[in-house]
């Protein structure tokens, strides 16, 4: 018998970058590799590549736990590449923890990141997203350049999923709050409060309606979500600490936006190596609700079909799937399933940006999906994913309008 | 011995199918030195065809620099069959995802290999049909995949492994000349080389196209979920229905470890206190079904059955199922790495052979679960266990080879559906004598005549023999003469 | 060594005689029970004859586990007695009179309930030959399923002998049918067939559909409520067995099975058609008409086989030549590397050999 070749290659020492989150060794182990991810995986569904799926990246950060592999290029594409739409975590029958894996796997690519490449991420994440000012700046300026079609001077790609900025909604702001109840505060957020004011407002009368007292939270307050899944845990904790502070008093946290509620409830994880603020990060996440979770009172009223998109932050963690339709239905909807339903539209938080073409591949196969329901309508209650898929719909030249459920209920 | 790719090696690969489908990076042969079993090997470089014209440009490559070749669909092989050794090349059929063709009346289809087993089904399921073998991986692995290693899966009990769903294929040899093998029309002249290249690993060329046979969905459906309080009463009960003729369409066992570990993903409300859970479907006219399913639940009962639960509605039944094939995947909850075995043994021989593999993990010090396809007597004791722990992976593999030697001294076999590939490489003489590994060597040889196709697979070093010298005293041990 | 006509063997001599015959470049022919017609090739010349007969012993018979394992020259009905007598049956094998289990294999003479349970080589699971150079080789397992080693059952399955003498094999058996039942319908092949596909989509797993130039045959097998008339017919006794002094068996996909049946009444030719498998078995008398039925029959995607018949159908049994007649040859070359077996009944056999 030749054992030998049967037995594992010999574990040498990490090599992670000292000093910076990693992977650990726990999580990487809880993987035994059979593959059953696999064809959730929309970037290995869209390239067959071994090293664009989960059991491949898994196995590229345990190559480098075990001292067979380092943090090199090859590793931050692989990183790169992944959506974290974690609905490899939904499919994995061993529960691996992808969606942190990927996270702390992140943090080191960014440690690793060449200058050149790493400048202008950080400065997104690190400067502007913590700095409420800093985002309505951002705003401002992409409004002014949007008006002055300037926009006109960057890649199509890009144009096509940034936001449109409507710079006479920036400057009217939310009212600061509404109804009577148990206090609801509202996740400003950065994107939804500069892109879509109209669906805050809405979000706060839906809130109000479901008999609460709606009061809006600090204008330009991010979650630190993008940070997080960007490689940046640090500034991901200093923006989590400043939303806590502002929340603590509330009843609940309402959040209309799937990745910032699917992040937030994970605050007391994210801080849970902090004295000072462990205790009070989970106080305040048990106390996150995503919109959808809201008791909204039925309406008597027809809407037609209506395509039910999930966000992956919505039904992979938080498995909200079902809460999606029983909103469309309470708003006088009939949900109609998006064929491929479970599949990422590869707007992903910044993937549009970081990765374009796998993106738009997705985008476009999002919205022939959603084109081939035949709703006049589709609901989608992520930021991200209706800049996406009003692209993609807008490429196929379909007359769908992109809601909010927000919108539907109000 | 090592082979040595050069940069102008997987320039010429680069030049077939153009840069980003040639994965040569340290990090990236490292992720295609693995599959789904317990091993790794070592990749020499990874690209990834869509046409067939591009497999056969790749094969004419290699041949010409003499360069082994493993093939690859999902890589979800639990024998490590698709683990490329020695640095080989690896050509992964994974962007060949097509249906190219439904015949909905014959029933068949042609699919290109990197379809996926369920995604197969699902494509021809608005013709009221589906493709029979339903492996556990089966939204994962691919129709190339399950015909290199003659895929079996829970209803292959009545319906039969790969090799019965297999019409014809198209081939790539180790040369590059390219072969379409059989189709839909039955047994083509000459000998019947579909039938061998079905299980064959891909030691023999590498599958571009495969024309499958499809079969009819059946007209009613009954799953039951029957709980045992021993494994030998289970055991029985499997015995029992078969010798009272009644073949369901499927017949699993799970044992309650892993029971336990799958109800934590599944949450189908398990029974988690049963020492042995049997899940048997019967289908067929709806008379069939109620005459089958009575025979079953009579013999369940009479086993000692302490619990009947029948499906309610498909829902309840994808749940039982859903249950029953994430199992593998799900044992991470007890212990980091798996060694998994597939021998089959006659169904008469199910109990004491469960038993003997409880003494030997009781013995060995470690976990061994089983869940299997009962029906069809074939074991999927898997050894859970941590490799960092190399006093335990000693353990490990010592047990797996006390549970072959049980399996063979009952008159079983080897694998009965997952291959041979590297793991059990080393056990084929356990099944095989001289003269058997010797043939099966010049077998393969009349297709890959340089021996560079998935090399170091399925048979041993040395099966060849130079000069087999016949003399009644070589016949192998145990003939019956 | 010369070896007497019919000289029965066991499986050592048979090594030894193999052995020696393919040294000394002596042809050998197998017999069996001698019901397989005339097949392959005509071939001139001597040829010792070795017959299986000798080796008839049930080796083992496993009523619990559904599984037989016994010599090549057991008889078919032999077999089947011994089998119903535990309610069990080989149910791939066709009922020949004086077939034995080896020649059924050889020539993988499916059974009429293909349709429903599948070729007669799906039911192999462990098979063990003397090659032509005299090497006992098995392969396969005893057990109702196994994937270990290559198929080299299903190589030697339907190779008419050309790469060894099968001297046992491990078969899976069925459960007998409790109950089962004929129906017939008559008229015109074009209504019959239409007939005969409603039957195979309207009925669960019908285990047989004959059609015939002017009859349509199906067996039911299933609970009695499973066993009414299918619409348009009425019950009957099972259709007499088809032979004719010349036989072409056809192959083509199942879909088109009907159309060439139909175009094969129209040119007044008997046959019977195994609808829902693709098979055809056709009466012919000349070459001319063999090379119209194999006009057809490769026209509609497939192939026709000459399967017993005098000399002068057998002067091109096969037709065109199939894919990979190299790798067959090699094949041939590894376990009859002298080429003495059943000359001729190899279809890379060189034409015109003595």
């Amino acid at each position: 018998m030749s054992d030998d070749e049967l037995r594992p290659p010999p574990i040498r020492p990490a090599n992670w970058v000292p000093g910076t989150e990693a992977p650990t060794d726990e999580d990487i182990v809880s993987c035994v590799s059979c593959g059953l991810c696999l064809p959730h995986c929309p970037t290995f569904r869209l390239t067959g590549r071994e090293t664009a799926s989960p059991r491949g990246r898994i196995a590229a950060m345990r190559a480098v736990a075990e001292g067979q592999a380092t943090v090199d290029a090859t590793f931050r594409t692989m990183m790169d590449e992944c959506l974290a739409c974690r609905a490899c975590e939904t499919a994995c029958p061993s529960g691996v923890p992808f969606g942190r894996m990927i996270e702390a796997a992140r943090a080191q690519v960014e440690a690793t990141r060449p200058a050149a490449q790493r400048g202008p991420r950080a400065v997104g994440l690190r400067i502007v997203l913590p700095r409420p000012w800093a985002i309505y700046a951002a705003a401002a300026a992409l409004g002014i350049a949007q008006a002055l079609r300037l926009d006109r001077l960057a890649p199509a790609s890009l144009r096509a999923t940034t936001p449109r900025v409507s710079l006479g909604r920036l400057v009217r702001p939310l009212p600061r709050a509404m109804g009577t109840g148990p206090t609801a505060s509202l996740l400003c957020g950065c994107v939804m409060d500069v892109a879509f004011r109209d669906v805050q407002r809405d979000t706060m009368h839906a809130v109000a309606g479901a008999g609460y007292r709606a009061v809006r939270g600090r204008s330009g307050g991010c979650c630190g979500a993008l940070a997080m899944h960007y490689g940046h845990p640090d500034a991901a904790r200093r923006m989590a600490r400043q939303r806590i502070a502002e929340f603590e008093t509330a009843d609940v946290v309402v959040v209309n936006s799937a990745g910032c509620s699917n992040h937030m409830k994970d605050w007391g994880h994210l801080l849970a190596d902090d004295p000072e603020w462990a205790a009070r990060a989970e106080a305040v996440a048990v106390r996150v609700r995503d919109l959808l979770e809201i008791e909204v009172t039925p309406r008597a009223r027809d809407l037609g079909p209506v395509a039910c998109h999930d966000a992956c932050h919505h039904v992979n963690g938080q498995a909200l799937g079902p809460d999606l339709r029983r909103v469309v239905r309470a708003a006088g909807g009939t949900p109609v399933e998006v064929p491929g339903g479970g599949r990422c539209c590869g707007a992903a938080g910044l993937y549009s940006v970081f990765e374009p073409e796998l993106s738009a591949e997705l985008r476009r196969q999002k919205a022939e999906a959603i084109v081939a329901t035949g709703a006049p309508v589709v609901a989608v209650a992520n930021p991200g994913c209706a800049i996406q898929i009003a692209a993609g719909l807008r490429e196929l030249d379909a007359k769908i309008r992109v809601i909010h459920p927000a919108q539907m209920i109000r | 011995m090592r082979t040595v790719i050069t940069p102008s090696t997987i320039d010429r690969f680069r030049t077939i199918v153009g840069s980003e489908r040639v994965l040569a990076e340290t990090l990236e042969r490292l992720v295609y030195a693995k599959d789904a079993s317990m091993n790794q090997g070592e990749c020499g470089v990874a690209v990834l065809c869509e046409t067939t014209a591009e497999v056969a440009a790749c094969m004419r490559v290699a041949a010409d620099l003499g360069l082994p070749v493993v093939p690859r669909g999902s890589g979800t092989s639990l024998a490590g069959s698709a683990i490329p050794l020695d640095g080989s090349v690896v050509i992964s059929v994974a962007r060949m995802g097509r249906v190219l063709s439904v015949d909905a009346d014959t029933p068949c289809a042609w699919v290109e290999p990197g379809v996926l087993n369920l995604d197969l089904t699902a494509a021809v399921d608005h013709l009221g049909l589906h493709y029979a073998p339903d492996p556990s991986s089966q939204a994962a692995c691919s129709i190339g995949g399950n015909v290199g290693t003659n895929a079996g899966g829970p209803h292959c009990l009545a319906s039969g492994v790969t090799s019965q769903h297999i019409l014809g294929m198209e081939v790539v040899l180790p040369d590059g000349q390219v072969l379409t093998i059989g189709g839909p029309a039955p047994d083509p002249p000459g000998l019947d080389l579909r039938g061998f290249l079905v299980g064959a690993e891909g030691t023999l060329g590498i599958v571009t196209k495969v024309c499958v046979r499809l079969t009819r969905n059946p007209p009613v459906v009954r799953t039951l979920l029957v709980d045992f309080t021993s494994l030998t009463a289970a055991g029985a009960a499997v015995r029992d229905i078969i010798a009272k003729g009644v073949i369901p369409a499927a017949m699993e066992m799970m044992d309650r470890t892993m029971t336990r570990a799958v109800e934590a993903f599944v949450h189908a409300g398990l029974p988690l206190d049963a020492a042995a859970v049997l899940l048997v479907e019967v289908d067929g006219t709806a008379a069939q079904v109620a005459s089958d399913a009575d025979v079953v639940e009579a013999i369940c009962r009479e086993s000692g059955a302490s619990n009947i639960r029948v499906a309610v509605d498909e829902a309840e039944r994808a749940l039982f199922w859903k249950a029953r094939k994430n199992a593998f995947g799900a044992c991470a909850r007890i212990a980091p790495n798996y060694y998994l075995h597939d021998c089959v043994v006659p169904r008469t021989r199910l109990v004491e052979v469960l038993a003997a593999i409880e003494e030997i993990a009781s013995r060995n010090e470690l976990v061994i679960m089983n869940v299997f396809h009962a029906g069809d007597g074939n074991l999927h004791p898997l050894i859970s266990f941590d490799r960092r722990d190399d006093a335990q992976v000693t353990r490990v593999l010592r047990a797996g080879h006390e549970i072959i030697e049980v399996c063979m001294r009952v008159g079983g076999t080897l694998s009965g559906e997952h291959g041979i590939g590297m793991e059990k490489r080393d056990f084929m003489p356990m099944q095989f004598g001289v003269a058997d590994l010797d043939a099966q060597a010049r077998s393969r040889e009349a297709f890959d005549p340089e021996g560079r196709m998935n090399p170091r697979k399925v048979l041993p070093s040395g099966s060849k023999c130079g000069d087999l010298i016949f003399s009644p005293d070589d016949l192998p041990e145990g003939t019956w003469i | 060594m010369d070896l007497d006509p019919g000289t029965h063997v066991d499986r050592v001599e048979l090594c030894r005689v193999l052995r020696a015959a393919s040294i000394a470049g002596r042809h050998v022919r197998i017999a069996g029970g001698g019901s397989g017609g005339h097949r392959g090739r005509r071939s001139h010349g001597h040829a010792d004859i070795v017959s299986t007969l000798g080796l008839d012993r049930t080796i083992s018979h496993e009523p619990a586990d559904l599984v037989a394992t016994v010599e090549a020259g057991v008889p078919v009905a032999r077999l089947q007695d011994e089998l119903a007598a535990h309610g069990q049956t080989w149910i791939h094998a066709p009922s020949i009179p004086g077939s034995t289990v080896g020649g059924l294999l050889s020539r993988a003479a499916s059974g009429h309930r293909r349709l429903r349970y599948g070729a007669l080589r799906d039911s192999v699971l462990q098979i063990v030959v003397v090659t032509g150079d005299g090497r006992l080789v098995s392969a396969g397992g005893k057990t109702v399923k196994g994937v270990a080693g290559y198929d080299i059952p299903r190589l030697v399955v339907g190779s008419n002998g050309a790469l060894g003498v099968i001297v046992e094999v491990t078969l899976k058996l069925w459960p007998m049918p409790r109950t089962s039942a004929w129906f017939t319908a008559r008229g015109g092949t074009a209504e019959l067939a239409d007939l005969g596909e409603a039957v195979r989509r309207s009925i669960h797993q019908p285990a047989s559909i004959l059609l015939g130039p002017d009859r349509l045959d199906v067996e039911l097998i299933g609970p009695d409520a499973d066993l009414l008339a299918p619409a348009g017919m009425t019950p009957d006794q099972a259709p007499p067995v088809f032979g004719a002094a010349g036989l072409l068996e056809i192959g083509v996909p199942a879909a088109a099975l009907p159309d060439l049946a139909v175009r094969l009444a129209r040119r007044e030719y008997a046959f019977q058609a195994q609808l829902g498998v693709g098979t055809c078995l056709a009466a012919i008398d000349d070459r001319s008409q063999r090379d119209e039925i194999r006009a057809m029959a490769i026209t509609a995607g497939g192939h026709a086989v000459v399967v017993d018949g005098p000399d002068d159908l057998r002067d091109d049994p096969w037709g065109p030549p199939p894919a990979g007649m190299e790798i067959m040859c090699r094949l041939k070359a590894a376990f009859d590397p002298a080429g003495i077996l059943n000359r001729g009944q190899f279809i890379g056999d060189p034409v015109g050999t003595r």
